[in-house]
């Protein structure tokens, strides 16, 4: 009985949604015509045509890339180092504090909209007035360098996530082991690799099943900012999965990339959880 | 080598001075004590020496080398840290061969020796359990295991039984002098425990308010305290203090009464005049008189702690506290009437500032 709420929500908000997209993925419904009246059951044939859907693979190659660089990489090395070096005490503390963690708290589609402003072509993206002190000619920094500048977006935007849980992690270890390696002779760089890494894995681990999960899942950010484009060169599994079932109108089509990057998402979560050793 | 010897040393934070100029001198292989009530700057002395804090003023040398400055593993001094601090993710082989694989020893060299130290402590079982899957006693001698691998010269405890149970630190007391006695390190202990202080030290320092207070031998510091700090940190229960008057000087004998109105007389002390004094006498200097004996004390018990082989009673004269430790189990009451002897000779005199003025006892 205690557990009956959560068992409606549970099962209100993501069982049966999931059903439901698990029966559309095989059905040929969709947005216009005589499909979108009267949907068939096709059984697997949308799940055969995605295997030779080139576009399909590119976006999910895009999404790895974009997954591995900017959450696994480049949020991960950055949320550490931030969490060590705020770690000690100076005055600013709290201000470069804030300047971390702020972006995580602004809106997926506001922070595209300010990256927008940013990243704009011509003299006036703020972007190109900086670069111009240095003597560079503006960039069309959205065109030219599309997948890179959605990573720096994903990254600036994660740090203060990863931040705030390798802070945590930090604090779980005990001061005094620093100070035994110290009477040890361990110099700050072998601390950090036989002390600090090893026992940081665990939190390293569920930070990574966090953000890999949530970063497969980005849409917002980067359908604000370039609607997968140009040329479907920042179209990661999300947005495909958009395009095809609100730009195509096929829905039965949509459900099915969704299914399977569900599945993917199960397996890679599978996989964390069984290298973390806990119960999640 | 590992004579210590520190010159007016001196330790602030921020402002707040901790220790406030301590002058000490340990001998190369000595076993020293540093004890003293919580927050007394012992733990914070050790650290200094160690090099895991910074030396506000004065100089710690070793062997002669000032040692201000140096990092703490260039100093060849090993620390057991009071929760021991084992590498939780590593294995006790690991553990006591941390340092030796921090400085790129062959891994041959570092299995024979941590085989070695593992044997000396038994530790051998146990090689390749992590920390968390050892009792109290065995992380004890892990810790110790990684500090006497690097035969360092000097080894600083800070309260390494204080984790453990009254059993396992009896046990704890005599390896650690077994270890004192085979390595021939100086060792530096840090404690609260009195009883720890006295029965492994070969030198005692006793700090109050991040000053020394006092530095002798265990029995040195029982018989011959400065002041009424050391004579009452030292001794359980610890030494009464009265407040008395010196009456008179005659000859070999100095008469002295308590405010609460009783006299006694104690041989000659030189340099006493007449005039307030406190008077200073360890519970166990007091015996319950029989009906004919003379007695000094003529009180009540307030109440009577029965140990089997000893009884303290808690007794009051003119509205101070006492404390007698006598021998033997005594049923005494709360209210009962007693006569409590004093043995003269091992009375102790204190000036209104606490100093002693030449202590009675030899």
């Amino acid at each position: 009985m205690l557990v009956l709420p959560s068992a409606i929500l549970l099962f209100a908000f993501v069982l049966y949604p999931s059903g439901v997209a698990i029966y559309t993925s095989m059905t040929n419904l969709s947005l216009t015509g005589p499909a979108a009246l009267n949907p068939r059951f096709i059984g697997f044939d949308n799940y055969t045509k995605l295997f030779s859907d080139h576009t399909f693979w590119r976006s999910l190659v895009i999404t790895f890339w974009f997954v591995l660089f900017s959450a696994i990489i480049g949020q991960l090395v950055l949320g550490l180092l931030s969490a060590i070096l705020l770690k000690r005490q100076f005055a600013l503390r709290p201000f470069f504090n804030a300047i971390i963690l702020m972006p995580n708290a602004v809106p997926g589609v506001v922070a595209a909209l300010m990256w927008s402003s940013m990243l704009a072509s011509g003299e006036y993206g703020t972007l190109n007035k900086i670069v111009a002190w240095f003597g560079v000619d503006p960039q069309r920094w959205l065109v030219t360098f599309p997948l890179s500048m959605i990573i720096v977006v994903n990254i600036w935007r994660g740090i203060g996530f990863a931040m705030i849980l390798m802070n945590s992690g930090l604090s779980a270890i005990s001061e005094e082991l620093y100070e035994a390696a110290r009477m040890d002779g361990a110099t700050t760089w072998q601390a950090f690799r036989k002390i600090t890494l090893p026992l940081l894995v665990p939190t390293i681990f569920l930070y990574l099943l966090v953000s890999t999960v949530t970063t497969i899942a980005i849409f917002a950010l980067i359908y604000a900012l370039t609607r997968g484009g140009p040329a479907g060169a920042t179209e990661i599994v999300g947005i495909y999965i958009y395009n095809q079932s609100f730009g195509s109108y096929q829905l039965g089509y949509g459900s099915a990339i969704a299914v399977v990057l569900l599945i993917f998402s199960l397996i890679i979560g599978t996989f964390y959880v069984r290298a973390l050793k806990v119960e999640v | 080598m590992g004579t210590i010897v520190l010159n007016q040393v001196r330790k602030s934070f921020g402002g707040h001075e901790v220790i406030k100029g301590a002058d000490i001198r340990i001998e190369d292989g000595q076993f020293a004590v540093f004890v003293g009530p919580s927050g007394c700057g012992k733990s914070t002395l050790l650290r200094m020496i160690a090099g895991l804090e910074d030396i506000s003023g004065g100089e710690f040398l070793l062997d002669g080398k000032v040692m201000n400055d140096v990092s703490p593993e260039q100093r060849n001094i090993a620390m057991v840290f009071q929760s021991y601090a084992l590498y939780p993710h590593m294995t006790v082989a690991e553990n006591i061969g941390f340092s030796l694989d921090l400085k790129k020893t062959p891994k041959a060299e570092i299995k024979r020796r941590v085989g070695e130290i593992a044997e000396r402590l038994q530790l051998t079982p146990y090689l390749n359990r992590k920390p968390s899957a050892l009792s109290g006693g065995q992380r004890q001698r892990v810790a110790i295991g990684r500090a006497i691998i690097k035969e360092p010269s000097v080894i600083l405890f800070d309260e390494p039984l204080s984790n453990l149970d009254a059993a396992l630190r009896v046990q704890m007391r005599a390896e650690l002098q077994e270890l004192h006695r085979s390595t021939g390190a100086t060792i530096i202990y840090v404690t609260h425990d009195q009883v720890e202080a006295m029965t492994l030290a070969d030198q005692i320092v006793v700090l109050k308010d991040g000053q020394v207070m006092q530095t002798n031998d265990p029995i040195g510091l029982y018989k011959e305290p400065e002041n009424t700090f050391v004579a009452q940190f030292i001794g359980s229960p610890k030494m009464n203090l009265f407040p008395a008057k010196v009456e008179s000087v005659a000859g070999d004998v100095v008469r002295i009464r308590t405010d609460a109105g009783w006299p006694i007389d104690l041989p000659a002390i030189e340099g006493l005049r007449a005039g307030p004094v406190q008077l200073g006498i360890r519970p166990e200097s007091l015996t319950l008189a029989a009906p004919h004996e003379p007695a000094e004390i003529e009180t009540r018990t307030v109440l009577s702690e029965r140990l089997g082989m000893e009884t303290y009673i808690s007794f009051e004269t003119g509205g101070e506290p006492g404390i007698a430790r006598v021998p033997g189990d005594h049923s005494l009451p709360s209210g009962t009437p007693i006569r409590l002897a004093v043995d003269p000779s091992a009375c102790h005199i204190f000036d209104n500032d606490g100093r002693a003025i030449r202590s009675q006892s030899a």
